[in-house]
């Protein structure tokens, strides 16, 4: 039992309404405007699924992206199963939830044959896990065709200010979100926008949006692919199911936003360790503490942030741990007023744990050697939140350069007349991403011939933060035998590109590399950057002339 | 569910439109209703004789011509689409119409198909119209894009099928008999989503529907 309940907090939940459900046969409680992650999370629940290379426990590492090791299957009607990431269940009564069985207890009764008896498996990619929670649902609900002069992806602040403004020129919008609720990571960003919340400007806004006859929102659908002729297709996985959408669309605004970056390290699987946007999301969104004595390591200021935040919310926070020597020196007062140690010039060298994390080894670091110090310190944790920075979001096709200020690929061009926008831009600096949007919006009333009267405005942003530049290091030295995973997903490690390197295997863009990445069925997510890096460490040169040398397919995001 | 007696809670599985049939709880966001179609008539005109064909079938059909291909007219009578280049829709009330048409167009001029017997007619109308059809068909149904007296040709479920838009939210459409009941079967499955009801058949089926 690590994670909790809050005893206020939580933008997304109303505490006013209790809602019950079972794990693994055992009552628990949420509220409603939770999703299944958090509702597990806040039961003390940190394994979710069990990854299926290696069959190590997993549980839920980033709040917002398709990783949680949780697969649910809902079986409303039995031939229509369907598999959703467990936050995006809506937490609903009644709900039974059963987590696999734990791998080696089930030998036994695989060996005398009880295996067959609990029927057919679902068959799952490796590293996905295999819990299945069993709902209500009704399945897949059609294809819907849509029509519409600009089609907005991402309803963060620069999608919301696009929108605003193609709206405000009369032509018809599609804004387009994978999460519930518009705004994006407005809910984890501090700072005041036109004197309001940044949630609360981004959700009257929406309303808004919402009211405008010439507007259509879309919710929790996930744009996915683009075919010819300006067609692209979405999925929306809806309260009633999951709906497929083909939208035909005039002019597209790419404003999906950025994604936060791994850490790699000896056991960086664990459940426990997650993305320190995840934990504190949880706090902010669901009112959910992931620990009680929570570690953040960061190569960027933003781990500082997370934990100033978290402690702010009633969070436990135990120490700081920044790969840089010399952090900013403001947060490290801040730091140090809280009572929350800061070990600067260190890394998390490993996590330990079996089945979650108990605790870390912290481990001096120079950057520029990549040379680990003699000394460790092994603090307990129930919870490590990792930050390596921010990673843009970017449409496949999309030609991508190395920005050694971000330590991410951004975009350069797009393979389509689309308009990229905000953090999927890299400009991750709120007064920067609001901006774009208002530009993404008025070019896309350009291309569609529209008439451009007088723009909204951009809101006034208060005490905003200025965007969190990573150091350019996010590997770990291995230390003992401790897996460090590139891929989550997949079960990828170091090891294995290790091998893939000494195989012989070209370079990013070579299928059988792409293969072994997991690139070739699922883009990978966070794997390609992270790949990337060690990828140039085995090289002996920098990502910029890795990526230099051959062409960079964005590596996801969608379509 | 709705007010509707339970026998009628059918599960649909043929292709006939029982009025009173009602699919899913609440208030229905479609209706379905059988169109009475005297006269079903498909008018191709010689290329170099399109234009004294649509003036002579405007005047029939006291309307002004719809045109351009994709737009259909309204006469008090009748009403007359143009599908594509040369070729015409005719929907009329009165059955006399295909004798009318063949003896005031010359075979020089056009040639009348009456297609009575081939084309069954169903209103879909409703705040969840568009959307039922957008299930299948790639229209931007959008009132700008796709106005009242619209016309067009699609495939629905391999059906092919001409859709007429009388109104904001109800829409004609038009399937061969033979393929009829398939494509029956998917408008209901398509439109159970939002509820529908089966209204009483329409026996005047060209006057604008009441919005």
């Amino acid at each position: 039992m690590s994670g909790y309940r809050l005893k206020d907090g939580g933008v997304w939940i109303d505490r006013g309404r209790e809602i019950r459900f079972r794990v693994d046969g055992r009552d628990a409680t949420g509220f409603f405007g939770d999703t299944l992650a958090s509702a597990l999370l806040a039961s003390g629940v940190l394994r979710f699924g069990r990854s299926s290379r290696y069959r190590r426990p997993r549980g839920v590492f980033g709040a917002d992206d398709d990783l949680t090791d949780l697969r649910v299957a809902r079986a409303g009607r039995p031939a229509r199963a369907l598999d959703m990431a467990a936050r995006e269940v809506d937490l609903e009564a009644d709900l039974e939830v059963w987590r696999p069985s734990r791998g080696w207890l089930s030998l036994p009764f695989a060996l005398i044959g009880a295996e067959a008896l609990r029927g057919p498996r679902r068959i799952s990619c490796p590293g996905e896990g295999d819990g299945v929670a069993e709902t209500t649902d009704t399945g897949n609900t059609g294809t819907l065709e849509a029509a519409c002069d600009v089609l907005v992806v991402g309803a963060g602040p620069a999608g919301l200010m696009a929108a605003k403004v193609a709206a405000a020129a009369g032509l018809r919008v599609l804004l387009v979100d994978e999460n519930r609720r518009a705004g994006g990571r407005l809910v984890e960003t501090s700072g005041r926008l036109d004197g309001a919340a940044p949630h609360d400007w981004a959700q009257a806004t929406a309303r808004a949006l919402g009211a405008l006859p010439n507007v259509t929102m879309l919710p929790r659908t996930r744009v996915c692919s683009a075919g010819e002729g300006g067609v692209l297709r979405a999925v929306e996985q809806g309260v009633s199911g999951r709906r497929d959408w083909r939208i035909a669309a005039g002019h597209v605004v790419w404003a999906a936003g950025a994604r936060e970056r791994s850490l790699i390290f000896a056991g960086n699987d664990l459940p426990g360790v997650m993305l320190a946007s995840a934990g504190l999301g949880c706090a902010r969104r669901h009112g959910v503490a992931v620990g009680h004595k929570v570690i953040v390591f960061a190569n960027n200021d933003g781990g500082a942030r997370t934990a100033l935040a978290l402690h702010e919310a009633g969070v436990g926070v135990k120490a700081v741990v920044d790969m840089r020597s010399r952090p900013d020196p403001a947060l490290v007062t801040a730091l140090a007023v809280r009572g929350i140690r800061l070990e600067a010039g260190a890394v998390v060298a490993a996590a330990r744990g079996r089945r979650a994390i108990k605790g870390v080894d912290i481990r001096g670091f120079d950057p520029r050697s990549g040379q680990l110090g003699p000394n460790v310190m092994h603090p307990s944790c129930d919870a490590l939140l990792v930050s390596g920075g921010w990673i843009p979001c970017l449409p496949a096709g999309a030609t991508a350069t190395f920005d050694a200020r971000l330590n991410a690929l951004v975009p350069s061009e797009t393979a389509r007349d689309w308009t990229i926008c905000g953090a999927a831009a890299g400009l991750l600096a709120l007064n920067d991403d609001l901006d774009s949007g208002r530009a993404a919006g008025a070019a896309a009333v350009r291309a569609c011939g529209g008439e451009l009267g007088e723009a909204p405005a951009c809101p006034q942003v208060e005490a905003g933060e200025p965007a969190d530049l990573p150091l350019g290091v996010v590997e770990v030295p291995a230390q003992g035998r401790g897996k460090r995973f590139l891929d989550l997903r997949h079960d990828v490690t170091v090891e294995d590109l290790e091998r893939a390197e000494r195989a012989g295997f070209a370079g990013p863009g070579d299928e059988r590399l792409a293969a072994v990445l997991g690139l070739a069925t699922s883009r990978a997510g966070l794997a390609n950057p992270d790949a990337l890096a060690v990828l140039a460490r085995l090289r002996g040169c920098s990502v910029a002339e890795l990526v230099g040398s051959s062409p960079v397919v964005a590596p996801r995001g969608g379509p | 569910m709705s007010d509707a007696p339970s026998e009628l809670h059918v599960e649909p599985t043929s292709g006939e439109l029982t009025p009173g049939e009602t699919v899913g709880a609440g208030d229905p966001a479609v209706t379905l209703c059988e169109l009475k179609l005297a006269a079903v008539l498909e008018i191709g005109a010689w290329p170099n004789r399109l234009e004294a064909v649509t003036e002579t079938l405007a005047t029939l059909c006291q309307a002004d011509p719809p045109g351009r291909p994709g737009r259909f007219s309204q006469g008090d009578a009748a009403l007359l689409g143009w599908l594509a280049f040369g070729r015409f829709l005719w929907l009329s009330d009165a059955e006399e119409d295909a004798t009318r048409l063949g003896e005031a167009l010359d075979t020089n001029d056009a040639a009348v198909v009456d297609l009575g017997s081939a084309r069954r007619g169903v209103r879909l109308s409703g705040a969840a119209a568009i959307d039922t059809l957008n299930k299948q068909v790639a229209i931007d149904f959008d009132l700008k894009a796709f106005p009242p007296g619209s016309l067009a040709q699609a495939v629905i479920d391999q059906v092919p099928v001409v859709i007429l838009r009388r109104s904001e939210d109800s829409f004609d459409l038009l399937v061969s008999s033979s393929l009829a009941d398939a494509f029956l079967c998917w408008l209901r499955d398509a439109a159970a989503e939002f509820g529908y009801r089966v209204g009483d058949p329409i026996d005047h089926a060209v006057p604008r529907p009441a919005s």
